[in-house]
C-alpha cells in the first residue's frame, strides 16, 4: 500500500522494509485554507485517499490536530520535542516500533532486511547532499522531492556550478511546497543562491549519514541516530540543533545571511527569528509568502535590499 | 453583584490602585469567602517574593498545568507558580503593565497567544520574582508557548524540558491502564511520562538539595488531592444547582486554585472551605445569581478578558458546563500507586495534549448530564490550536442539536463587546427558542 506522510522523520526505509510504499507529502492546500488553518497540514489532509495509509507526525499543534476524522487509517506518531535525554530517544524508537505493528496491521510483514534498506537510502541521500553543494538551489531541492515522493535520486553524477558573484544564504523554514519552489528563482533574481537549504523540504531534511555498522547490528538504534538525533528543527527543545548545523553551514558553504520563511499561522518558525538575532552571527530577513497578490514583490524588495547591504 | 466602589469590596481596592485597573469594570460576588478568594490570587507574587526573601525556593513550572506543583509542594520551602498565568495581566492591568510591548520587543508579536506576556515579565522582573529554576512541559502542548518558553533563553534562562507526549488510545491488543478520569491509556504512554517526571523529581532534588522520597510525595499528594476534592465539590454544586450559586469568573479563580494551590497550600484549603460553604448553604436556601431558567452553557477555554464571562450573564447565561483547560489538576491522583506512577496518569488527563475530537467529547460526556443547551467556544487570540477547536466542538455536538457559537477574546474585548455580547445574546435566544419550538 502507499504509504503518505509529511514528515522527514519517517524513515522511508522503515515503510519499505514491511512491504509497503512510502510516500513523502509536500504539497500544501490549493485552495481556501480558512484563517489559522496552516496549509501544509490541509494539503497533507487533501493528499490522503481511500486506499491509503497516513502517518501523522505530531510535532506541531496543525499536525497533531489533523488526524482526526480521516478516511484512511491513519497512525499518529508522537514526535519528543526533547531530544537530549535518553527517554526521548526511547519514545522515538518505541514510536517505530509502533508503528512496525500498524504497518503489518494493514497489509505489510514483518520488517525484512531493514539493514540493507538503511544502507541502500544512505547511499542515495548521500547522492542527494552532494548535490545539493554542486547543483543550484531548485535543482537540489527537486531532486530531494523526487527522492521524497518516490525514492528516486539522479543518475549522473551532478556538475559543479562555477561561481557567479551571487550573495550564498541560507533559506529556512517549514516545509516548501513544490508548487512554491519559484521562490529560489526569486532569490536568484535577487542576486543570491541558496547555499543552504534549510527548508523541511530541503537538506535539512535528509537524515544524518548512518553508522554503517550500527546500521548492520541494530538497525533501529541506526535509525533513531540518523533521524531523531540529527534532523534540526523548529519544535525540538532545546533547539540548539538549529544553531549549529547553521554553524556547519557558515564553515562549509560560506553563508553570509539567513533567510526565514515561516508558513502562515506557523509560530514555532515564526519564533526562531528572534533568535537568530539574538545568535547574532548572520544577518536575517523574514519573508512571508501569504499567496495574496503583490506578496512576490514585497519578498523581493526585502530579498533585494539583503543583497544590496551585503553584495 | 457588587462594584469595585462598593464598601463591601474594600479588600480589592488596594489591588486596583496596584495597578489591577481591570477590577473597575468588573463585578463581584458579595460574600467575604468569594471576594477573599480574589484578595488570594492577587496577592500571590507578595507571597513569591516574601518566600524567595525567606530562602525559599521557587519554581516556575510550565504548561503542564497541575502536575509539577505537588512535586515541589513535597520540598520544604519551596513553592511553584505558572508564569503562564501572566496570561491575564494583560486583561488585570488594561495593558498598562507593558508586558505584551516587552514581548513585541522581544519579537513576539500579537500573531502569539496572550502567555506571550510571560516575556515582559521575565525581562522586567516584574509582576513575578524570577524563578530559581524553570520546569516546561513540551511536546503535545501547545506551538504558542513552546516557542515563547523557547524565547527565554535569550533572555538567559534554561528551562528543564520535558516531554508530556501526545494523548492516544491503546492500540488493538496493547496494554492499558484507567486513568482518574476514566480514559483508558496505554501503559506504556504512563511509564513514559513516568520517566520523565522521575527525571524532573531528580532535578529538583539536585537543586534543592532535597532527598524527594516517596514518602514526602505521598504526603504532598494526599494533600493536593485535598485541594482537588473541594475543587471538584464547588465545581459540581456551581455547574449543576438549578440556582447558579457562584458566578462564572469566581468559579473560574476556584478551578485555578487546583493548579498550584496559589502558592501556599494551607491558606489555598482554607479559601476553598470558605467558597465551598457559601455555595453549599445558597444550594440549601435555593438562591443564586441567576434565575433557575437562565440558559445552560458549556464552555470551552478559559478567556483572556474576565468581563466576557460576565457578559454571558448579564445576558441572561450561566454556566453549566467548562472546559478551562484545568480538567487535571481536579482530577484525584491515586494515593495506592507509586507516587510518580500515580502523577504520571493525571498529567495524561490533560485535554490539550489529545485531539479537538477527544477534548470536545470529553466536554461534552461531563456536561451532558447537566442539561446543557448552548456551546461556547471561546477562542485565544493567536493560538495555533484555534482553528480547529470550534469544528470539532459542533462535530461533537452535532446529535445534541445544541448551538455552538466560536468567538475570539481578546485580553480586552471591550472594543470588541458589541459584536461579542450580540453573538452572546444571539446564542441565547436560539437556545431559549428551542425550548419551545424544536427544529
Amino acid at each position: 500500500m502507499r504509504v503518505l506522510f509529511a514528515s522527514p522523520f519517517i524513515p522511508p526505509e522503515f515503510i519499505t522494509a514491511h512491504g509497503h510504499r512510502p510516500s513523502r507529502v509536500l504539497s500544501a492546500a490549493a485552495t481556501d485554507c480558512h484563517q489559522g488553518r496552516c496549509a501544509v497540514a490541509a494539503g497533507f489532509d487533501e493528499a490522503l485517499v481511500r486506499g491509503d495509509l497516513g502517518i501523522v507526525v505530531g510535532s506541531c499543534d496543525q499536525m497533531r490536530r489533523s488526524a482526526d476524522g480521516r478516511v484512511a487509517p491513519t497512525f499518529r506518531f508522537h514526535l519528543p520535542a526533547t531530544w537530549t535525554t535518553a527517554n526521548a530517544a526511547r519514545q522515538y524508537g518505541d514510536e517505530l516500533q509502533r508503528l512496525s505493528v500498524f504497518l503489518q496491521r494493514h497489509g505489510g510483514h514483518a520488517p525484512a532486511d531493514l539493514a540493507t534498506h538503511l544502507l541502500d537510502h544512505d547511499t542515495r541521500r548521500a547522492r542527494l547532499r552532494t548535490g545539493c553543494s554542486l547543483l543550484p538551489a531548485r535543482a537540489a531541492a527537486e531532486a530531494i522531492a523526487a527522492y521524497a515522493v518516490s525514492g528516486v535520486v539522479p543518475a549522473s553524477d551532478p556538475v559543479a556550478q562555477p561561481p557567479d558573484g551571487r550573495v550564498p544564504i541560507a533559506l529556512l523554514g517549514g516545509p516548501l511546497p513544490v508548487a512554491a519552489f519559484d521562490l529560489y528563482d526569486l532569490i536568484e533574481g535577487c542576486g543570491a543562491r541558496v547555499v543552504l537549504d534549510g527548508c523541511e523540504s530541503g537538506e535539512r531534511g535528509l537524515a544524518a549519514p548512518c553508522d554503517r555498522r550500527l546500521a548492520a547490528d541494530d538497525p533501529l538504534a541506526a535509525l533513531v541516530d540518523s533521524y531523531f538525533l540529527a534532523i534540526p528543527d523548529a519544535f525540538r527543545r532545546p533547539d540548539s540543533l538549529i544553531f549549529s548545523w547553521l554553524e556547519r553551514g557558515i564553515a562549509e558553504r560560506g553563508v553570509r545571511a539567513v533567510v526565514v520563511r515561516p508558513d502562515p499561522w506557523c509560530d514555532l518558525w515564526r519564533a526562531v527569528v528572534p533568535r537568530l538575532h539574538d545568535w547574532g552571527r548572520l544577518p536575517v530577513v523574514l519573508v512571508e509568502s501569504d499567496g495574496e497578490s503583490g506578496s512576490r514583490a514585497r519578498l523581493a524588495t526585502r530579498i533585494e535590499a539583503l543583497t544590496e547591504m551585503l553584495g | 453583584m457588587i462594584a469595585l466602589d462598593h464598601p463591601t469590596a474594600g479588600v480589592l481596592r488596594r489591588w486596583h490602585a496596584a495597578g489591577n485597573l481591570r477590577l473597575a469594570d468588573l463585578r463581584f460576588d458579595p460574600a467575604p469567602e468569594c471576594l477573599a478568594l480574589w484578595d488570594f490570587v492577587l496577592s500571590e507574587e507578595d507571597r513569591l517574593r516574601a518566600a524567595q526573601a525567606a530562602g525559599g525556593f521557587i519554581v516556575g513550572a510550565m504548561k503542564d498545568l497541575g502536575t509539577i506543583p505537588v512535586l515541589v509542594a513535597a520540598i520544604p520551602r519551596a513553592r511553584a507558580f505558572y508564569p503562564d498565568g501572566a496570561w491575564w495581566l494583560p486583561c488585570l492591568q488594561r495593558q498598562s503593565g507593558g508586558q505584551l510591548a516587552a514581548a513585541d520587543r522581544l519579537g513576539i508579536g500579537e500573531g502569539f497567544c496572550p502567555v506571550r506576556a510571560l516575556l515582559g515579565c521575565y525581562a522586567a522582573g516584574s509582576d513575578f520574582p524570577s524563578p530559581d529554576l524553570d520546569i516546561c512541559a513540551v511536546g503535545a502542548t501547545c506551538d504558542d508557548f513552546s516557542a515563547v518558553a523557547q524565547r527565554l533563553a535569550g533572555l538567559g534562562r534554561d528551562p528543564l524540558w520535558w516531554e508530556l507526549p501526545a494523548f492516544r488510545a491503546p492500540d488493538p491488543g496493547e496494554a492499558a491502564v484507567t486513568l482518574p478520569n476514566g480514559e483508558a491509556a496505554p501503559a506504556v504512554l504512563v511509564a513514559a511520562v513516568a520517566a520523565e517526571l522521575q527525571r524532573v523529581r531528580v532535578a529538583l532534588g539536585r537543586a534543592t538539595g532535597t532527598a524527594l522520597d516517596d514518602l514526602a510525595l505521598r504526603a504532598s499528594i494526599r494533600r493536593a488531592n485535598q485541594v482537588r476534592a473541594r475543587v471538584r465539590e464547588i465545581r459540581e454544586l456551581a455547574l449543576g444547582a438549578p440556582y447558579s450559586p457562584l458566578p462564572a469568573v469566581e468559579l473560574l479563580l476556584t478551578e485555578i486554585l487546583a493548579l498550584h494551590f496559589c502558592s501556599d497550600l494551607d491558606r489555598c484549603l482554607e479559601i476553598l472551605d470558605g467558597v465551598q460553604a457559601v455555595v453549599a448553604d445558597r444550594v440549601a436556601r435555593g438562591v443564586g445569581h441567576q434565575p433557575a431558567d437562565a440558559v445552560r452553557v458549556l464552555w470551552l477555554n478559559p478567556v483572556a478578558d474576565l468581563r466576557v464571562l460576565q457578559w454571558l450573564e448579564e445576558a441572561g447565561g450561566r454556566l453549566a458546563g467548562t472546559d478551562f483547560m484545568t480538567a487535571q489538576a481536579m482530577a484525584p491522583i491515586s494515593e495506592d500507586l507509586p507516587p510518580i506512577t500515580a502523577l504520571a496518569q493525571v498529567a495524561l488527563c490533560d485535554r490539550m495534549i489529545g485531539s479537538d475530537r477527544r477534548r470536545a467529547a470529553l466536554a461534552v460526556a461531563e456536561a451532558r448530564p447537566r442539561g446543557i443547551e448552548t456551546v461556547v467556544v471561546a477562542r485565544v487570540p493567536g493560538a495555533s490550536h484555534g482553528c480547529s477547536e470550534g469544528p470539532a466542538m459542533a462535530q461533537a455536538v452535532a446529535t445534541m442539536g445544541w448551538p455552538v457559537v466560536s468567538i475570539e477574546v481578546p485580553v480586552v474585548a471591550d472594543a470588541a463587546s458589541g459584536q461579542i455580547r450580540g453573538r452572546l445574546e444571539a446564542l441565547l435566544e436560539t437556545a431559549l427558542t428551542r425550548r419551545t419550538v424544536r427544529p
